[in-house]
């Protein structure tokens, strides 16, 4: 391990794995910190099949792509790669404090730790999580979101349960649904809070991403083949079991989003898996100072950046989810261009006719980069639920799952006037359990949003300090 | 588009889906190649995982999913699955609060949940919780 570095990428999803690869070769040290303990991040996952076993048919083109982008990478001198690793924040000059988690190939109980390295140029590439809309129940072990479904299947390769219910508005729904078919796990309902026609006023939107809808299409010929039962227009509005997720109660709702009473009906599962589409990880970039900005199709808060992919903060780059939810290719290209951006920065690029090719590229790139403006608000209108769902939430379900706040307190609290996410987190305390907000606080912020009408930048995003992850007190005592 | 219509019939207080699930059959998928086998001790109960996969899974594929107790003292699970809700923490090798979506098996490892396992459910309890 070097004290400084030329680069350092945080997050090896597809967006840092394009700034490697485009950087690697140049003569620079780079350093690619994951907090996983693989390369690829959260789309390129896979097990490997036993060899009596046919490959499976990949309706993903970007996946392959990843893929093929880990091999090239992999044996590269240039890149050192720092797994199982957190940054626990961002300092003056790019300096990163480091937490190395307890790997057991270093031993026994010690070898948490605790250092800094310092960055010349920072790339922040730290993906997105899934979003949630809360329903009684929902705390349920047995309830998942749909991400956490697929990386059982993925990574590990078990099924979530022995029949899963799948609902939510996220285009994960459909690939999730078609790997559990696919692996012969039973589907009990696909259960889609987008009506077709609701579906069909976005699809000019889709424009250039059309392979996207043949993906759709594999999915939904898998999906017809098995018998899955699709309700569309319908949410599920409360899981029970004893202890456990048991059934589920979906009902039909109206195009505002409100519940149509007497259309209630229980499905009986072993897994309750959900999902509202994607929200960027923003709190790395939000405690080193960059400026974000809330664009409702981005996913909510996002990292304000200028053409270059720069962040307000000096020689601070960020690329893909966290720039604005838009999926693996405008991920796969912003990698690039923060790669370009830097190489060009530091004049890398006079070697050889890559001096001619080189602006071109940046403007092809750019061109390409903005395209990808359009597919985003495709798919995160698809994920958007109305204000009144979130209005319609009962009082005695669960907003902050850490910290045990209802809906009802947190409604109580917003009309005594904390109607901001700082205030309200002081007053009620939500979001300030371990997720630190990461699962609450976009509910939260469209809680006060479907309340209040104030507008984004009054609500505000949740502050953010080191460490923004969870670090034992002997990792530091061990450094 | 070929979405099957929903009929009148099962709507109403029907219910659909398999009620009787066969816990003996294996959640783990048949063509994927494994590593080596490895026992986990979970709360003093051995149970079979293989190598490379995380607690998660193998706690999942033996069927338990209260890892710990909120609180309130309600039992919770894994929600995220990728190391952000901090649902699924466990006590691993004596190192309390472990996200067990992020933590790999490796041989003798020893996990407590908070929660009592294998608890025979009584049929009363198998019923609704009585929130409907």
């Amino acid at each position: 391990m070097n004290a400084r570095y030329h680069v350092i990428i945080v997050g090896s999803g597809i967006a840092g794995l394009s700034a490697a690869a485009t950087l690697a070769g140049h003569g620079l040290d780079i350093l690619i910190i994951d907090e996983s303990g693989h390369r690829g991040g959260q789309l390129l996952r896979t097990t490997r099949l036993k060899p009596s076993c046919f490959p499976k048919f990949e309706p993903d083109l970007m996946k392959s792509k990843g893929f093929d982008l880990v091999h090239t990478i992999n044996k590269d001198p240039d890149i050192n790669w720092l797994f199982n690793a957190q940054v626990l924040g961002i300092f003056k000059d790019r300096r990163l404090l480091v937490h190395i988690e307890n790997i057991p190939s270093h031993g026994k109980q010690d070898s948490e730790k605790i250092f800094e390295v310092q960055a010349e140029n920072l790339i922040l590439a730290t993906g997105a999580r899934e979003k949630y809309l809360p329903f009684n129940g929902w705390t349920l072990p047995g309830v998942m979101s749909l991400g956490a479904a697929q990386i059982l299947m993925k990574s590990y390769g078990v099924l979530p349960a022995h029949n899963t219910l799948i609902a939510g508005t996220s285009p994960l729904m459909m690939v999730l649904a078609s790997e559990i078919l696919g692996n012969r796990g039973k589907v009990t309902a696909l259960v889609d809070e987008n009506s077709m026609i609701k579906k069909l006023t976005f699809l000019p939107l889709v424009k250039h991403h059309w392979p996207k809808l043949l993906e759709g299409a594999v999915y939904t010929s898998r999906m017809v083949l098995n018998r899955v039962p699709v309700f569309q227009g319908y949410r599920v509005i409360q899981a029970s079991g004893k202890k456990e997720f048991q059934s589920a109660v979906i009902a039909k709702i109206t195009p505002q989003g409100d519940v149509i009473q007497g259309t209630e009906a229980r499905f009986f599962s072993g897994a309750l898996t959900v999902g509202y589409g994607f929200t960027a990880n923003i709190e790395l970039p939000a405690q080193a100072g960059c400026n974000l900005e809330y664009q409702k199709d981005k996913g909510g808060w996002v990292v304000q950046v200028d053409e270059t992919l720069e962040s307000s903060c000096q020689s601070v780059y960020a690329a893909g989810e966290i720039t604005g939810i838009a999926g693996a290719k405008k991920s796969f290209i912003q990698g690039k261009l923060t790669a370009l951006s830097i190489l060009k920065k530091i004049g890398k690029i006079n070697a050889g006719n890559q001096k001619k090719i080189f602006p071109a590229e940046i403007q092809r790139l750019l061109f390409l980069n903005h395209q990808q403006t359009a597919y985003a608000s495709f798919l995160n209108r698809l994920c958007q639920v109305p204000a009144s769902a979130y209005t319609a939430i009962p009082d005695e379900t669960m907003i902050c799952r850490c910290e045990q706040i209802t809906m009802g307190t947190i409604k109580k609290n917003i009309q005594q006037g904390f109607d901001t996410i700082g205030s309200l987190k002081k007053a009620t305390r939500c979001g300030m359990g371990r997720c630190q907000g990461r699962i609450c606080g976009p509910v939260i912020f469209d809680i006060i949003t479907a309340l209040t009408q104030k507008n984004p930048e009054r609500i505000g995003c949740s502050l953010s300090r080191a460490p923004v992850k969870n670090v034992n007190i002997k990792a530091f005592l061990n450094s | 588009m070929p979405f099957p219509r929903i009929g009148s019939t099962t709507m109403g207080e029907n219910t659909m889906g398999n009620q009787e699930l066969d816990f003996n059959q294996d959640l783990r998928i048949a063509s994927v190649q494994r590593g080596p086998k490895t026992m986990l001790t979970v709360n003093g109960q051995k149970i079979l995982a293989y190598g490379g996969e995380s607690v998660h899974a193998a706690l999942t594929a033996a069927g338990i999913r209260n890892f710990r107790i909120a609180k309130t003292g309600e039992s919770r699970g894994v929600l995220c699955g990728m190391g952000i809700c901090y649902e699924c923490l466990v006590t691993i090798d004596n190192i309390p609060d472990q996200r067990a979506c992020m933590t790999m098996v490796r041989d003798n490892m020893e996990v407590i949940t908070e929660v009592p396992l294998f608890q025979k459910q009584t049929p009363e309890e198998n019923n609704m919780d009585g929130n409907q």
